[in-house]
C-alpha cells in the first residue's frame, strides 16, 4: 500500500472539505486510518464542531477516523501533528496557493510544502466526485533523476491502487524523452504500461498543460528544489504548487533520513556523508546496505512496486535484504556495520 | 612611466586575444562535432585557457588604468566609456558563454545507469543553435568600439 495513516488539515471551509473528500476516499482505497486535524486560536469549541462534521463525512468512506485538535498556527499543528503521528501523506486544500494570495508568504499549503515530513496531496477540487476512487487518470513528471524515477514510482502505485491511468510526462527534447521513459521503465519494471506525454517548454507551465490537455485530475511530481528554504523560487514543484489546476501529489524523495523511511519502505538515502541503500521491515529493523551493484558497482535504485533492490546497468535484482534475486550478479549487497 | 604602463597594457591585450582564442575557436568548432568524446574534450581546452585569459584581462585593465593616471586622461570621457563597455561586454559574454558551455556539457553527461543525459538530436539541436554567433558579435563588435575609443580619442 502506498500509505500506512493518510493526515487531512481542516478548517470546515468548501476547500477543506473537498480536501477532507479526498483523503477519506484515499485513505479507504490504501486501508489506512485517516487522521483529521483542526488547529485553532481561541475558538476550541469551533475546532471541535469542525471535527465533529468532517468525521461523519468521512464516516461514508471509512470507519477508521481518528480526530485531533491542536493549538496554534495551522500549518505548524498539520506538520507537527504529522511528524509525531507519524503520517506519510498529508491532504490539504489549495486555499492561499493561486491569485494574489500565492504572493502571501505563509499560506497554509505553501509553508507545508516546505516543511512536511511526508508526500502532501495539495486538492484543487479536481478530483472525480463521482466515483469510489478520487482519480481516474494523472500526470506523473519525471526528468530521470533518481528522485523523480522515486516519485514516479510512488505514482504508478497509487495508480495501480486507485485504477487510475498514468501518464509519464517529460519536459524537453522528444528524443531523449525516448532515453528518460526507459530509464523510468528499466527502473521500475512496472506490472502495466504507462501513456506518455512530452512538451519543450518550461516544466512547470507544460506538466499543468498537459494535465488539461490530457483530462488528468492529478499531478505527481517529487519535492526536488523545495527543501532549500521557502525562498527557493523557481523549483518545479513550487511553481507548479502555485499554478496547479489539478489536485497535486508532491512525493517526498529529497531530506529523507533513516529515521523518515516508513516500515516496507527502502530509499537511497546519504548517512553521514556517504550514500547508503536503506530498507526498513515490517516490525521495524533497518537495514543498511552498500548501493553498489556486486556486479559491475552500478548504483541500485529501489523498486517500490516490487520492493526490491534494482540495477538500471544490467538488470541485476536483490531481494530488500540485500540477498540476490536475479542475476547476473552472483554476490549480495553489501551489508553495513551501521545497522539499528 | 606612461609608456611602460602602455606596454603592460599591450602585453595583457596580446596575451588576452592570443588565449581568447581557443575559446573562440572550440565555440565554432564544437558546432560541428558531434562525437561525445571529442566534444568533451574542446570543452575542456576551452575550459584550461580561460584562467590565463582572466589573468591576461587583469594585466591588460591594471595597465590600462595606470597608464590613464600617468597620462592624465581620466578627466576625458573615452578612457570611462572604454571601460564601462569593456565591464558590460565581459558580464555579457560570461553570461551568454558560460551557460551555453555549461549547457553543452550537461548534455553530455551520463546517467548512473550508463544511458545517456541527452540524445543525439537534442545535442545537435543544441551545437546548432546561434548562441556562439551572437557571442563572436558582441565580443569583436564590442572591442572594435573599445579599440576606435582609444585610438581617436573622440571626447
Amino acid at each position: 500500500m502506498p500509505y500506512l495513516k493518510v493526515l487531512v488539515g481542516t478548517d470546515g471551509s468548501v476547500g477543506a472539505k473537498g480536501a477532507e473528500d479526498v483523503a477519506a476516499r484515499l485513505s479507504a482505497a490504501c486501508r489506512a486510518p485517516l487522521l483529521m486535524v483542526a488547529a485553532f486560536e481561541d475558538d476550541e469549541q469551533r475546532a471541535d464542531l469542525v471535527l465533529h462534521e468532517a468525521k461523519d463525512r468521512a464516516s461514508s468512506y471509512t470507519s477508521q477516523v481518528i480526530t485531533r485538535k491542536q493549538k496554534g498556527n495551522p500549518a505548524d499543528v498539520i506538520v507537527d501533528v504529522a511528524e509525531k503521528a507519524p503520517a506519510d501523506l498529508i491532504v490539504v486544500g489549495n486555499k492561499g496557493m493561486t491569485g494574489s494570495a500565492r504572493f502571501l508568504l505563509g499560506s497554509v499549503p505553501g509553508r507545508i510544502s516546505h516543511q512536511t515530513p511526508c508526500d502532501l496531496l495539495i486538492t484543487a477540487g479536481s478530483a472525480d466526485g463521482s466515483s469510489e476512487m478520487p482519480y481516474r487518470k494523472m500526470v506523473i513528471g519525471t526528468d530521470g533523476s533518481e528522485t523523480s524515477i522515486e516519485a514516479a514510482g510512488r505514482g504508478l502505485q497509487l495508480a495501480g491502487l486507485l485504477g487510475a491511468t498514468p501518464v509519464m510526462f517529460y519536459a524537453g527534447h522528444a528524443k531523449t524523452a525516448e532515453i528518460v521513459f526507459e530509464e523510468v521503465w528499466q527502473a521500475l519494471k512496472p506490472s502495466r504500461e504507462f501513456e506518455t506525454a512530452v512538451a519543450n517548454g518550461d516544466p512547470a507551465d507544460k506538466i499543468c498543460e498537459i494535465a488539461e490537455i490530457q483530462g488528468c485530475d492529478l499531478i505527481v511530481v517529487g519535492n526536488r528544489g523545495m527543501t532549500q528554504g521557502r525562498f527557493h523560487l523557481g523549483s518545479v514543484p513550487n511553481k507548479v504548487s502555485h499554478h496547479a489546476p489539478r489536485d497535486l501529489l508532491i512525493v517526498k524523495t529529497v531530506s529523507r533520513s533513516v529515521e523518515e523511511l516508513r516500515e516496507g519502505e527502502g530509499a537511497i538515502l546519504i548517512l553521514d556523508g556517504e550514500k547508503v541503500a536503506a530498507y526498513r521491515e515490517p516490525g521495524g529493523r533497518l537495514y543498511l546496505l552498500n548501493p553498489r551493484c556486486q556486479h559491475m558497482g552500478c548504483t541500485v535504485s529501489w523498486n517500490p512496486l516490487e520492493s526490491t533492490w534494482d540495477c538500471p546497468c544490467h538488470g541485476s535484482r536483490y531481494r530488500s535484504d540485500g540477498e540476490v534475486l536475479g542475476g547476473p550478479t552472483v554476490k549480495p549487497l553489501i551489508k553495513l556495520d551501521r545497522e539499528s | 612611466m606612461y609608456r611602460w604602463w602602455v606596454f603592460l597594457h599591450l602585453v595583457g591585450v596580446f596575451g588576452f586575444l592570443l588565449t581568447h582564442g581557443i575559446s573562440v575557436g572550440v565555440m565554432f568548432r564544437v558546432r560541428h562535432e558531434r562525437d561525445r568524446e571529442r566534444l568533451r574534450a574542446l570543452l575542456a581546452l576551452s575550459r584550461a585557457s580561460t584562467i590565463v585569459v582572466y589573468l591576461s584581462m587583469a594585466v591588460l585593465v591594471a595597465g590600462g588604468i595606470l597608464a590613464g593616471f600617468a597620462g592624465r586622461w581620466w578627466g576625458r570621457g573615452w578612457i570611462w566609456t572604454s571601460l564601462g563597455l569593456l565591464i558590460l561586454i565581459t558580464g555579457a559574454m560570461y553570461l551568454l558563454g558560460t551557460t551555453f558551455h555549461n549547457r553543452i556539457s550537461d548534455v553530455l553527461g551520463t546517467r548512473p545507469s550508463g544511458a545517456p543525459v541527452a540524445s543525439d538530436e537534442e545535442i545537435a539541436d543544441l551545437l546548432s543553435s546561434g548562441r556562439p554567433t551572437l557571442i563572436a558579435v558582441i565580443g569583436f563588435g564590442g572591442l572594435l568600439v573599445i579599440l576606435w575609443l582609444m585610438v581617436f580619442k573622440p571626447f
